[in-house]
């Protein structure tokens, strides 16, 4: 009942959390920086092109006026010109796509391989040698710096074991798999190209690693607390009474009932993901929108960052009402009343 | 009410972390922006314990002053979040009605932005600096403190103590101040111990993005940042700084465990 309720406020909420995307990123491009012209021309800018820059973006209108016609360019996917590169911001961001997207869906899939077997182990041998271990690997993974991990990584496996691939996304002597999604794993094993499947995969290794600690870190923290909550519960001990296996009553009885908060936190995890790319991306020198929008604060291209800032909302707010419906698949209290 | 030895452990590593940040101007070997082209890129050694960087500056020195303004802004990003955080939270939990439900909304729909993208935007819109980037990390971790001030204020709203008050024509403002935070407190202090903890690790990630403090000012992450050219050529210039930072959440994060059993 209580879940059913949350579901749907938070479906009713969608429209409101789109406003506020907007409200949030409109503010953030007109209204805090001094002079937003300014800011798009770049700080050598002449003061010619300030006003001409000015002009074009009608800053000098209302600023109710200014807010309809942003959300009239953003329906129509405009995000402005890249001061770096002249090209429109929207088709940049897409072009950088892929390879992010390939970075945080493995770091995704190490988080949950790794944080939820370890969040389980440790619960089960609470107080002993599993759980003490799982437990400094978790408390390390969300205290390291995700930034000095990754060049930590580099300088050992690149540095001085010298097994780590240079950067790129493949071995120069690698022809890249023809584009069907963008993710060279999943191209190259649609036309069974192990060679630049090996290759992806060991350029890939590092930075989703670097990317993945911190979320393992709160996953086994927050497996770990819900499954040692879960063996309490009366369900358990009767499944136990009964003498059914122990296998059978972890993973059929205690593990799906623990899991429930791990999806909705897997959801807000997905934030730390893509500014974790942003800031290790360069470190790996892999050619992510990561590095990209990294350059754009360099080089104070601000259309990109503002741009980037709002793909990133409406992406996250996606995958939030995503996870709101896995959530209801995954709980039949939630299914059967939403 | 005792704390492990590993808590205590944290509490030291904090205590001399922040001794360091006071004292950094007296103890350091060299200023922090001495530059010695005769010594750069110089691996650790008894004259540069934690080695010099591209322009021959003290490492150790750096990371000593650069303590004062990594700590002094997760030290302020928390008290942006708590203090705001608490005061709305523990009003909306007490007040209810039309003004619950809108500050809720509010932070719910700021609770659905990506918060570090967010504030890394809004960083480089206000201009990069340390400031702005406290301010930035700063009004987006309030949101977190608010949904549990009000969880913890809507619980104490219903206890005799303040129904007592409340029959005896205590105000609104005086419960919150007399029987609200006291109560809210201790939750209060777990949740900032481990914000602590994040928010050096977020405003040291936005200084080495370059979006924090800026050069030739010492930061941790900064320095780390600054070091990055240099990772395969020099190891100790990343090292020690991003050590620091490590060490100073960490420390963080074992005392709120610790904190949190306590108060259990």
């Amino acid at each position: 009942m209580r879940l059913a309720g949350v579901l749907v406020r938070r479906l009713a909420m969608l429209p409101l959390v789109l406003l506020g995307v907007v409200l949030v990123t409109f503010f953030i491009s007109r209204v805090a920086p001094g002079d937003p012209a300014q800011l798009v021309a770049g700080p050598r800018a002449s003061p010619e092109a300030v006003a001409e820059i000015r002009e074009r973006l009608n800053l000098d209108a209302p600023l109710l006026e200014q807010f309809t016609a942003y959300v009239g360019a953003l329906a129509r996917g405009d995000l402005g010109q890249s001061i770096m590169s002249d090209r429109p911001v929207a088709e940049e961001i897409f072009s950088y796509m892929p390879a992010t997207l390939e970075l945080m869906l493995s770091a995704f899939f190490l988080t949950v391989l790794v944080g939820v077997p370890l969040g389980v182990l440790t619960a089960l041998y609470r107080d002993r040698l599993p759980d003490i271990g799982g437990r400094v690997v978790a408390i390390a993974g969300i205290s390291i710096p995700t930034f000095w991990l990754g060049l930590l990584l580099l300088l050992l496996f690149y540095s001085v074991l010298g097994i780590a691939p240079g950067a790129g996304r493949l071995d120069s002597s690698v022809v890249a798999p023809p584009t069907q999604t963008g993710l060279y794993v999943v191209d190259s094993l649609i036309v069974g190209d192990w060679t630049a499947l090996s290759s992806a995969l060991r350029h890939l290794a590092l930075p989703a690693l670097t990317l993945a600690a911190a979320s393992v870190g709160v996953v086994v923290r927050l497996v770990r607390g819900s499954m040692i909550e879960v063996l309490t519960q009366d369900y358990v001990r009767t499944a136990r009474a009964f003498g059914l296996p122990k296998r059978q009553i972890i993973l059929q009885y205690a593990l799906p009932n623990a899991l429930v908060p791990f999806v909705t936190v897997m959801g807000l995890e997905l934030s730390s993901l893509l500014f974790g790319s942003v800031v290790i991306e360069s470190v790996f020198g892999w050619p992510g929108l990561g590095s990209f929008v990294l350059a754009a604060i360099l080089n104070l291209d601000f259309p990109v960052i503002m741009g980037f800032a709002v793909i990133a909302s409406f992406a996250f707010v996606a995958a939030n009402l995503l996870v709101d419906l896995l959530y209801m698949a995954l709980d039949p209290r939630v299914r059967g009343l939403a | 009410m005792k704390l492990q030895p590993i808590a205590l452990g944290a509490c030291a590593v904090l205590v001399l972390l922040s001794l360091a940040a006071i004292a950094a101007p007296w103890i350091s070997p060299y200023p922090p922006d001495a530059m010695d082209l005769q010594a750069i890129l110089r691996p650790p050694s008894s004259a540069h314990w934690a080695g010099t960087d591209e322009l021959g500056r003290d490492i150790f020195s750096r990371l000593l002053h650069g303590a004062r303004p990594s700590l002094l802004s997760a030290v302020a990003i928390v008290a942006i979040g708590a203090t705001v955080g608490m005061a709305a939270g523990c009003f909306s939990g007490l007040v209810g009605g039309i003004v619950d439900s809108a500050i809720m909304r509010l932070v719910d729909m700021m609770l659905a932005l990506p918060g570090l993208v967010i504030a890394m935007a809004l960083t480089a819109a206000l201009g990069p600096s340390l400031v702005n980037a406290v301010i930035a990390l700063g009004i987006l971790s309030i949101p977190g403190y608010v949904r549990l001030a009000r969880g913890l204020a809507l619980a104490l709203r219903e206890r005799e103590f303040v129904q007592a008050a409340r029959a005896m024509g205590a105000g609104t403002i005086f419960i919150a101040r007399r029987h609200i935070a006291p109560n809210v407190a201790p939750a209060m202090l777990v949740y900032a111990s481990f914000h602590f903890g994040g928010a050096l690790l977020a405003s040291s990630a936005l200084s080495f993005i370059g979006l924090g403090m800026q050069p030739p000012h010492a930061e941790w992450g900064a320095m780390v940042g600054g070091g990055r050219e240099y990772v395969l050529a020099a190891w100790w210039y990343v090292t020690f700084p991003g050590l620091v930072v490590a060490l100073g959440a960490l420390s963080a994060n074992i005392l709120g465990d610790a904190l949190r059993d306590l108060a259990d």
